[in-house]
């Protein structure tokens, strides 16, 4: 299953998208014929642990000016042959040249830990005991709990979970039939034991048929929207979508379910969902919905709250919202910034990443509208650092301080957390607050992408989900063929433990204690 | 004149006690028990059984050691029964009814006829230990010993719970001992309390058998104890009844709900989930209107009848009203009310593999007050116990049995390496390598175990042969292979089989729809080799599994040797290295190896990485 031959590996080693520069990696039995094509500079005449600055080529086109070093094994981190380039941080950049690589076949990509993993294969420990080390963090971080969770749709996420639970249902099934006959009798026994083998055999065919079809849209990151009631979640939804997906009214609490939308970013879909406003309410479906919305905030990728800076009810101690972080505020309702004065003690409680000022008053769109005008609530403010919403500023150093209190320097009303690690093309609005021609769809591109990349570089998770999941599958057809000749339960059980370690990858090891759980709780086992 | 300075002495006379002092006077040693003045030695309080899936196994483990209990079993038994039939030899066990006076008769019977082994029937109420341990009794009488097994089961601050009445005991009928932490004043101290019960015991002549479902023995089960004839039975056979107990009789306990100790907080001690009490049951599964209960006679000399399913500590009263609604109890005459038992139990992580406790040379803890359920566990690591103080006493390396080799290896390792919230009872499901720990290569397995003692006993004998037998099978099993010219006969004998045309015996045991043993047989007598059920039965199915074996193994393999790496839970509690929340638990938590830190919950992959790659 895990394929340990020595084969070619490459990958980032930095956090994509945000140094200037990021770090390279190529390790393995290095051939330098297979690399010469893409160095300008000549592989057979360089020497280990010098630096050298040279060109990525791809053909005669140079991808990028980088720097090179080289480290023979074994006085390597790996302990073999390793390249290691240091090129433009930028993410697309990266992407590209290991794209160059793979695609050439010079090499194939890393899977997650494997740099390390080699390290210990050759110097710490043996290969038996590294592999039992890649399983053990495996069922620590199954690739359902992995950070690339926050990745996965609710509707793979939902059905990972019904996978280990139709898998400890199964292995309980198998269990109960030699530890507990007695108790559940052998026609009880055939029956638990098919139901089980149906369910869950059913729900493999499923995820297999979903991965294999609809990859992108299982693989969709959440993008949340939250706010107490009334505070113009779903205008945000609407504007951002262009139409009136949601029911938009003045009475507080209209949304009480949540509504989700898919929105293609590049190539990528993000499911955006509309949620219930948070408050206290005696309302039981309104509770019922606030509790999901609370359960979307562990789930979502990417979390926008939206806020009325001058409602007073959103900012009492009881609202769970306040202490929650998120990657974008948007503060509606700004056209009476002039007029009236916003509760900035608070505001400048709330926990963001960045910051948007909008009205959703003018033509029921936000921003970029009123950004066309010259006094438009906030645009043209920023550049001087007086104007129509000085009061907002004025008690505290800085332009707009009490929102960006950790930040260092004056940014636009959408900032950037430590603007100095940001490079051009990933600061949000590079020209101007929220600059005419730039909508709200855009900066939630921008933004969100970012996100993504910094939690998944270059959709390698994705790629291993599908790959588990098409193992899986294999494996099971293989057991399922196996349950009709076999009647030794015991050899069933063994033949059970190639799916179970597919299984694991997904989701995480099942203990033995774990089914003997599962028994207790579901069967009534003792004479 | 000298006080006499025993070598080794056990601490209770139950299943554990019975076992070690047995095996630890193998070794000619001065050995005594020291047992309560009234209580049988080697009874079954509970229900008069031995065996059962997991627990047989251990019995032959026990057996091919060289322990008492197989033995006994088989001669006090009154009913076989082969579970798992139709399963797979793998997980095929032997239980039988045993007759338990005749049980503790052919017991008491075997200790006495030991002259190096002392019975004392004493309340003990004091143990200290200076250069020996001192064990003060109730008539202030002092007995000396070089090393001490505590088996009291479940003695040790016993409370027996029967509706509202509670009253100090071990058992019905029996004074309990001092708690752990007035018996073992200055050396430990205990704080954990289980729980368990029993059901009523009904006089036979009230129950209407006619119309109740018969259980017979089952002839073609195999006697536990690997010297005697397989089949040969000693007391005659009989059968078990089954009823069941229905709505009208669950109603009446739902009815009781807080009259019942275990429900309005009378008892706090953990009972046991896989054996739960008919309260349990009817409150636990509101659904269901219907339980079995299995009718089990005691003894030919006694006329209780165990109900098992219906373990309880209702009030009499109210035992007596919900058995009357049992069919065939109508008329039920209860002998001897049902009740539960909260007792005492130590924290085995003190213990290391020999069972002796780490930080007090020379005790040991073995049984029910290790925590555990069972007389088949609780006599296992009475055995294991006793082995090893004997085996000390003469500074020979102990018995440490690998949990890939036997289920009581299982037991040893889970009891001292994890900690439990409810006694602890063995399943098959427990161990990693079950296809290899059957019920007919135990000698197999314990023969490496038995040959270090360097006693050369019958058992011992046999041991030798046996595997002398099997290297002999072993080779014709994989030197055949079947000529052209025998497909025709082959065909005849194996209609179901396609392609065995020049085709290895061995792969022939190996096929799913042919029984191996079987085939193993007449293969051999076709050729005029004639070989004991038992050996042929051991290498059919040797061969059979031997593949999965393999496989299992290397999966095993791949994480005991990461598993077994020793690491140093003070230093990694002070590791820079390690984030401040995976220190805290591992200063809580102090695991020894790497295979307990990585099961500890909340432990970072990125911490276990670095342990991994540690020196320690």
């Amino acid at each position: 299953m895990n394929d340990y031959r020595p084969a070619i590996i490459a990958s980032s080693s930095s956090v994509a998208g945000v140094g200037a520069i990021a770090v390279l990696r190529i390790s393995g039995d290095l051939n330098f014929n297979n690399f010469q094509k893409f160095f300008k500079v000549n592989l057979s005449k360089i020497e280990e642990r010098y630096c050298y600055y040279t060109k990525i080529l791809d053909g005669s086109s140079v991808l990028d000016e980088i720097l090179l070093v080289f480290f023979k094994g074994p006085r390597s981190f790996t302990g073999e042959d390793v390249l290691e380039i240091h090129a433009h941080g930028n993410r697309l950049n990266i992407k590209n040249i290991l794209d160059l690589f793979i695609k050439n076949g010079a090499c194939r990509m890393a899977k997650k830990g494997e740099f390390a993993h080699r390290a210990f294969l050759n110097k710490k420990i043996s290969l038996i005991q590294a592999e039992g080390l890649e399983r053990i963090i495996n069922a620590k971080t199954p690739l359902a709990l992995s950070s690339g969770m926050s990745l996965l749709s609710g509707k793979l996420n939902q059905q990972y979970t019904e996978l280990f639970k139709l898998f400890l249902k199964l292995k309980s099934a198998l269990e109960l039939g030699i530890d507990f006959l007695e108790d559940v009798g052998e026609e009880g026994h055939h029956k638990i034991l098919s139901e089980a083998l149906f369910q869950l055999g059913f729900a493999i065919k499923k995820l297999h048929q979903q991965a294999k079809h609809f990859n992108k849209e299982l693989l969709s990151p959440h993008v949340a929207v939250f706010g107490i009631p009334n505070a113009g979640k779903s205008s945000f939804f609407n504007c951002v979508l262009g139409s009136d997906r949601s029911i938009v009214s003045d009475i507080p609490g209209t949304t009480r379910d949540y509504i989700s939308e898919y929105l293609e970013f590049d190539s990528t879909t993000v499911m955006l969902l509309d949620t219930a406003g948070v408050r206290q309410s005696s309302d039981l479906i309104e509770n019922f919905g606030i509790k999901k919305t609370l359960a979307l905030y562990e789930k979502s990728l990417f979390r926008v709250l939206v806020v009325n800076p001058f409602d007073k009810d959103f900012f009492i101690t009881t609202n769970p919202l306040i202490n929650m972080e998120f990657d974008l505020i948007v503060f509606s309702h700004c056209e009476d910034i002039f007029s009236t004065d916003p509760f900035l003690p608070f505001v400048e409680l709330l926990k963001g990443e960045r910051f948007v000022f909008c009205s959703f008053k003018e033509n029921g769109k936000m921003g970029p509208v009123s950004l066309q005008t010259e006094v438009g609530p906030i645009g043209p403010v920023f550049k001087k650092y007086e104007g129509p919403i000085a009061p907002l500023l004025k008690k505290f150093s800085g332009p707009i301080g009490p929102l960006a209190k950790n930040l260092a320097g004056p940014i636009g009303p959408l900032s950037c957390l430590n603007p100095v690690q940001v490079s051009k093309d990933q600061l949000i609005l590079s020209s101007g607050p929220i600059g005419p021609g730039c909508n709200l769809l855009q900066i939630l591109e921008k933004i969100v992408l970012y996100k993504i990349g910094q939690v998944s570089p270059d959709g390698v998770v994705a790629e291993r989900h599908v790959s588990v999941i098409e193992q899986l599958f294999f494996e099971w057809n293989i057991f399922l063929d196996k349950t009709s000749k076999q009647s030794d339960i015991a050899i069933l059980l063994s033949d059970l433990v190639l799916v179970e370690e597919t299984i694991a990858e997904l989701v995480g090891q099942i203990a033995s204690e774990d089914v003997l759980n599962n028994i207790f709780d579901n069967f009534c086992i003792g004479k | 004149m000298s006080k006499t300075i025993y070598d080794i002495c056990v601490l209770g006379g139950g299943h554990a006690g019975a076992e070690a002092a047995w095996i630890a006077s193998e070794f000619n040693l001065k050995v005594a028990i020291v047992t309560m003045p009234n209580v049988a030695i080697a009874s079954t309080p509970c229900n008069p059984s031995i065996g059962g899936v997991g627990k047989g196994q251990v019995v032959r483990e026990l057996d091919a050691l060289g322990g008492l209990m197989g033995k006994m079993a088989d001669l006090s038994a009154i009913q076989y029964r082969i579970l798992n039939e139709s399963k797979g030899a793998a997980v095929q066990s032997t239980r039988v009814q045993v007759d338990k006076v005749a049980y503790q008769e052919n017991v008491l019977t075997a200790l006495r006829g030991r002259k190096n082994l002392k019975i004392i029937e004493l309340k003990v109420t004091k143990i200290t230990k200076e250069n020996v341990f001192k064990i003060v009794c109730e008539n202030l009488s002092e007995i000396l010993s070089k090393k001490l097994i505590v088996t009291t089961g479940t003695f040790l601050g016993g409370k027996l719970h029967c509706g509202e009445i509670q009253a100090a005991g071990g058992r019905a009928n029996c004074e309990n001992s001092a708690s752990v932490s007035s018996l073992f004043q200055n050396i430990l101290s205990s704080g954990i309390r289980f729980k368990t019960g029993t059901p009523p015991r009904i006089d036979k002549n009230s129950i209407n058998y006619k119309i109740l479902e018969v259980q017979p023995t089952d002839t073609g089960a195999v006697n536990f104890h690997c010297l005697s004839s397989p089949f040969l039975r000693t007391l005659p056979q009989t059968s078990c009844h089954l009823t069941r107990i229905n709505q009208s009789g669950l109603d009446i306990i739902r009815q009781n709900r807080n009259r019942s100790p275990i429900f309005n907080g009378q008892i706090s001690g953990v009972g046991p989930r896989y054996c739960p009490s008919i309260e349990d049951k009817a409150f636990r599964y509101p659904d269901r209107n219907t339980h079995h209960v299995f009718l089990e006679p005691e003894s030919y000399s006694l006329n209780t009848v165990y109900p098992s399913g219906v373990s309880t500590s209702l009030p009499s009263e109210v035992q007596e009203n919900f058995i009357r609604q049992i069919p065939g109890l109508e008329e039920a005459k209860i002998l001897q009310y049902g009740y539960a038992v909260e007792y005492d139990v130590i924290n085995t992580q003190m213990l290391n593999h020999s069972l002796m406790c780490k930080e007090i040379e020379g005790l040991y803890f073995a049984g029910q007050v290790n925590g555990t359920s069972g007389y088949e566990e609780a006599a296992a690591q009475g055995f294991i116990a006793g082995a090893n103080a004997a085996l000390s006493s003469f500074n020979q390396a102990p018995l440490l049995l690998d949990r890939n080799q036997s289920y009581i290896g299982v037991l040893i390792d889970d009891l001292v390496t994890t900690r439990r919230d409810e006694p602890y009872r063995l399943f098959t499901a427990r161990a990693e390598n079950r296809l290899h720990l059957r019920d007919d290569n135990a000698v197999l397995r314990m023969a490496p175990y038995r040959s270090k003692f360097g006693l050369n006993n019958e058992i011992d004998i046999f041991s030798r042969n046996f595997l002398n037998t099997q290297n002999l099978i072993s080779k014709i099993v994989h030197s055949r292979v079947y000529k052209n010219s025998e497909t025709e006969s082959l065909k005849k004998r194996y209609p179901s089989e396609l392609g065995v045309k020049n085709v290895a015996l061995a792969d022939l045991l190996r096929r799913p729809n042919l029984k191996p043993t079987a085939v193993l047989r007449q293969e051999a007598e076709n050729d005029g080799v004639f070989i004991s059920e038992q050996a042929i039965n051991c290498a059919a199915n040797t061969e059979k599994y031997s593949g999965y074996i393999l496989r299992a193994g290397e999966n095993l393999d791949r994480m005991a040797g990461l598993h077994r790496k020793k690491i140093d839970p003070e230093k990694l509690a002070t590791c820079s290295n390690i984030s401040f929340e995976c220190r805290l638990r591992i200063k809580k938590f102090t695991p020894q190896t790497f295979g307990q830190l990585s099961k500890i919950e909340g432990i970072r992959p990125a911490t276990l990485i670095y342990v991994a790659n540690q020196e320690l």
